[in-house]
């Protein structure tokens, strides 16, 4: 089906009738007879009251017959009439749709869902129609405080606001929306896996909002802006007193000087100016938000250990791991990590509430300890499918700044390992020397747990006077590594959602991501060369475009040789630049 | 001619000294003060490097499973002492006496592995040292030569690495497809080529491929749609076959991949996004 075709509040369009010909018909022949008061008119309505409970597509008048009030004489008719219509539209015309039969409808562009081409209702619609015009869609406006409405908002807030960037990260937009939103952007409702973020993939659907780049950046679109513009006038109208007592016991123990403040300025604010500076207390609400503590106190440091640890293979093994921990008293919960196998958390304290069965989530912030542990075979098997150097490469670029390498060696010196041990040590100083990574080798699974107790335990008491900052990743870049003495009593660590989701590992890819790769597929194209490459033909098109653009073949062929690349400023040289020329100008078939 | 020294260096830390220094920190664990002027592992390390800025220091201790065996032997030997009573001692074992003395002179404070390991995780969080034990001096010159060669080769490696691109390669990757000069070869990259979309299979990429056999073809057949959403779904109805005889299978491009490939082949937006997730 045809994508703009969706109506609201379905994802998949259902035909209102599988049999769309034969209703035309029946009703144009109905019509006919009602015109000239004549009784067929109610013969007609009774098989089109009978053709419309009937839920499978028929092939022809004859197969109608089964249906009740459908006689010979009725049938015939429809065979006549299907005859006709193929003679018109070719023998392999579509009985199921409509749209070419009329010839009124096929003067209209091919919006009409199958079914309702004549304009009779055929079930309640939500759309106003008009007969044999383009339907008027319903404007669409979010819930109040709906995830749509939150995100609509603070994206225009933002973009309003003096010095904006013009976009938001998910992060960012994820977090100051939230005060907007009565549901969770990040946690989904009990028996769902739907939030509130999952209303952002519509408002990209109607063109309200646009997803670029990746990292991924969301904005408003023009329909987006004129909208979010009218939702927020709409906002400063109504009261805003019950909308603010919420986000201030939203925003975290900040402290109640800070809430003062803002209080302070309404007080001596005129009625314009108060509006004004309600609408910045959201967003700036929203800033307060991201930028949250943890009191030393108020939050406990817990390992978490990778689910893929505990289950699956050898799980004897791997439940004994579990098991060691739990021995060994330490504070751990298993989930899914995008990255590593383990690393900690500083999680907030959180008290049930009564009435509710989850005790609320608590903030979680990622220490910068990331562990991952290879055992000897794994290492071998990982080399040789270059699995290694890729969740190396991962683990450098997860925001963590402490990697760790945790090497089971279990005896594996006669091992049937399919590499030689010189090559397997090597791999491990490499690790060490040119990725930086801290190396810890021990002997079995037993005294890898050892290690994580003990690590557990000295963080805990490391970070025991500490106050810890939420720093952003998506807005501050890279920071550098605090180690938390007794004498630097704060530390910015980066949240664990924002941490987990920007370690997924297939993510959205962009053009000139891809473009990239494929380059790179060629004998001898690196991934340098294939950066040079692009910063003058950032995507597949435009080097089509380019090669379309020179005045001769040898033009193409030379046309990428003394593009310059890497520290070295060499040429890629005219060799390559004619393998690509051949790769995306050859006309006929490749070899 | 200057020479530069590198930033990766090693310390041979002799088998007494680092058990004493573990020993001063257990101390100083439990007594929270050290009693002595003992000075533990980390503020040792903490000295050293606060004396050479710029060295990246990593630890040698060779054979502390002598250590932990001789430990090990003198627990026993006092045990069956304390068991066996001290009157044996007097007459009859002379020379174990005079063998308890060579014993004495050596005596190295009695740290348990835990303790060890301890001391090593306080270190690790202060400093980020990381400590090797090997077993014999053999094993050290081995060390050493692989940490040369690592050393050597580190500068390369990491170049390499610096594409400013966030993906790597290496997954399913060995190396480009090779391509001779009159352009045989460059088939199987066009295939590999379509096969860099994420989820996108072998079969797949086949099935695409027998159609249309190189990104010209492709493009065209993009050129001659009339609209958009032809060329958005021109390859979403094509044919894969999938395993042989009677177990294979039928299934379509579909639309999603279509797509995704459109975009690909067309988009004048380097930074368009190409998955329709959220």
């Amino acid at each position: 089906m045809p994508p703009d075709q969706v109506r609201l509040g379905r994802k998949r369009p259902v035909p209102s009738c599988p049999n769309p010909l034969f209703l035309q018909w029946l009703t144009e022949l109905r019509d006919h007879a009602k015109e000239k008061g004549l009784k067929t008119q109610y013969v007609y309505q009774k098989a089109i009251n009978s053709l419309k409970k009937y839920p499978l597509p028929l092939k022809n008048g004859k197969e109608a017959k089964i249906l009740q009030n459908f006689g010979d004489g009725i049938c015939k008719i429809l065979d006549e009439r299907l005859q006709k219509h193929c003679l018109e539209n070719g023998s392999n015309a579509p009985i199921l749709l409509a749209t070419s039969c009329n010839k009124r409808i096929m003067a209209e562009p091919c919006k009409h869902t199958p079914g309702v081409s004549n304009g009779h209702k055929k079930q309640p619609q939500k759309e106003v129609q008009k007969k044999n015009k383009t339907k008027k869609k319903r404007e669409y406006v979010p819930l109040k405080r709906s995830g749509g409405y939150a995100a609509l908002l603070t994206l225009y807030r933002h973009a309003q606001m003096p010095g904006s960037k013009g976009f938001m990260f998910r992060n960012e937009l994820q977090t100051e929306a939230q005060p907007l939103c009565d549901k969770s952007f990040t946690v989904p409702d009990l028996g769902s896996k739907y939030t509130a973020w999952s209303s952002v993939s519509t408002l990209i659907q109607k063109d309200l909002l646009v997803k670029t780049h990746s990292p991924a950046r969301y904005s408003l679109t023009e329909h987006g802006l004129a909208l979010a513009e009218k939702l927020d006038s709409e906002e400063r109208v109504i009261d805003k007193g019950p909308v603010e007592d919420k986000s201030e016991e939203e925003s975290s123990g900040d402290g109640a000087d800070v809430v003062d403040l803002t209080l302070e300025e309404e007080e001596d604010d005129k009625a314009v100016k108060e509006s004004c500076s309600r609408r910045y207390q959201t967003l700036e609400m929203g800033r307060r938000a991201m930028s949250w503590h943890l009191l030393p106190g108020s939050y406990d440091i817990v390992l978490c250990v990778d689910f893929i640890e505990t289950t699956g293979g050898s799980s004897a093994r791997k439940q004994e791991l579990v098991k060691e921990l739990q021995r060994n008293g330490v504070t751990f919960d298993v989930r899914k990590l995008n990255v590593g196998d383990f690393l900690w958390v500083a999680r907030e304290k959180v008290t049930p509430v009564p009435g509710q069965l989850r005790p609320p989530v608590g903030k979680e912030l990622v220490l910068d300890h990331i562990i991952e542990r290879k055992r000897m075979d794994d290492l071998c098997g990982s080399i040789i499918d270059g699995r290694f150097r890729e969740q190396k490469f991962r683990l450098k670029r997860c925001g963590l700044r402490k990697p760790i390498y945790l090497v089971e060696e279990c005896g594996s010196t006669a091992a049937h390992l399919s590499l030689p041990e010189s090559t397997l040590q090597q791999a491990i100083v490499n690790t060490q020397v040119v990725d930086g990574f801290f190396v810890k080798r021990v002997q079995d699974v037993k005294e890898s747990t050892a290690y994580l107790t003990i690590m557990t335990r000295y963080l805990q008491k490391l970070y025991q006077n500490c106050t810890l900052f939420c720093r952003s990743r998506e807005l501050e870049g890279y920071g550098e590594y605090e180690v938390p003495q007794t004498e630097n009593h704060s530390c910015s660590l980066m949240s664990f959602t924002e941490f987990n989701h920007g370690a997924i590992k297939n993510k959205c890819q962009t053009v000139r991501e891809v473009f990239a790769r494929q380059l790179m597929q060629i004998s001898g194209v690196s991934g340098d060369k294939a950066a040079a490459i692009l910063e003058l033909y950032g995507t597949v098109s435009s080097l089509l475009k380019a090669y379309d653009q020179c005045s001769s073949e040898t033009e193409k062929e030379k046309l990428l040789s003394s593009i310059k690349y890497g520290k070295l400023k060499r040429n890629l040289g005219p060799a390559l630049s004619r393998t690509i020329y051949q790769l995306y100008c050859t006309h006929g078939p490749l070899s | 001619m200057m020479t530069i020294p590198e930033s990766h260096t090693v310390i041979q830390v002799p088998l007494d000294d680092f058990v004493t220094m573990i020993n001063n920190f257990c101390k100083k664990q439990s007594d929270g003060v050290l009693s002595e002027s003992g000075i533990s592992l980390t503020s040792w390390i903490r000295v050293l490097m606060s004396k050479n800025p710029g060295r990246t220091v990593s630890m040698v201790v060779i054979d502390i499973e002598k250590y932990f065996k001789s430990q090990n032997s003198k627990c026993q030997k006092k045990y069956r002492e304390a068991v066996l009573g001290e009157e044996k001692d007097a007459g009859l074992e002379g020379g174990q006496k005079k063998r308890r003395k060579k014993d004495d002179i050596k005596q190295l404070p009695n740290v348990s592995r835990v303790q060890v390991e301890e001391a090593l995780v306080d270190l690790q969080l202060h400093t980020g040292v990381q400590v090797r034990f090997l077993s014999t001096w053999k094993d050290f010159t081995d060390f050493i030569t692989m940490s040369t060669k690592s050393v050597a080769e580190a500068p390369f490696k990491r170049e390499r690495e610096n594409t400013g691109f966030t993906f790597c390669l290496e997954s399913e990757w060995s190396g480009g497809h090779k391509v001779d000069r009159a352009g045989n070869g460059l088939l199987q990259v066009w295939k590999r080529q379509i096969q860099q979309l994420n989820r996108v299979s072998p079969d797949m990429a086949s099935a695409i491929l027998s159609v249309y056999p190189s990104p010209q073809i492709l493009v065209q057949a993009y050129a001659r749609c009339k609209t958009e959403q032809e060329k958005v779904g021109l390859l979403a109805d094509m044919l894969i076959r999938r395993g042989e005889g009677v177990t294979s299978t039928t299934r379509r491009v579909g639309p999603e991949l279509s797509k995704r490939l459109y975009l690909l082949m067309t988009s004048s937006d380097a930074q368009q996004p190409l998955d329709s997730t959220v």
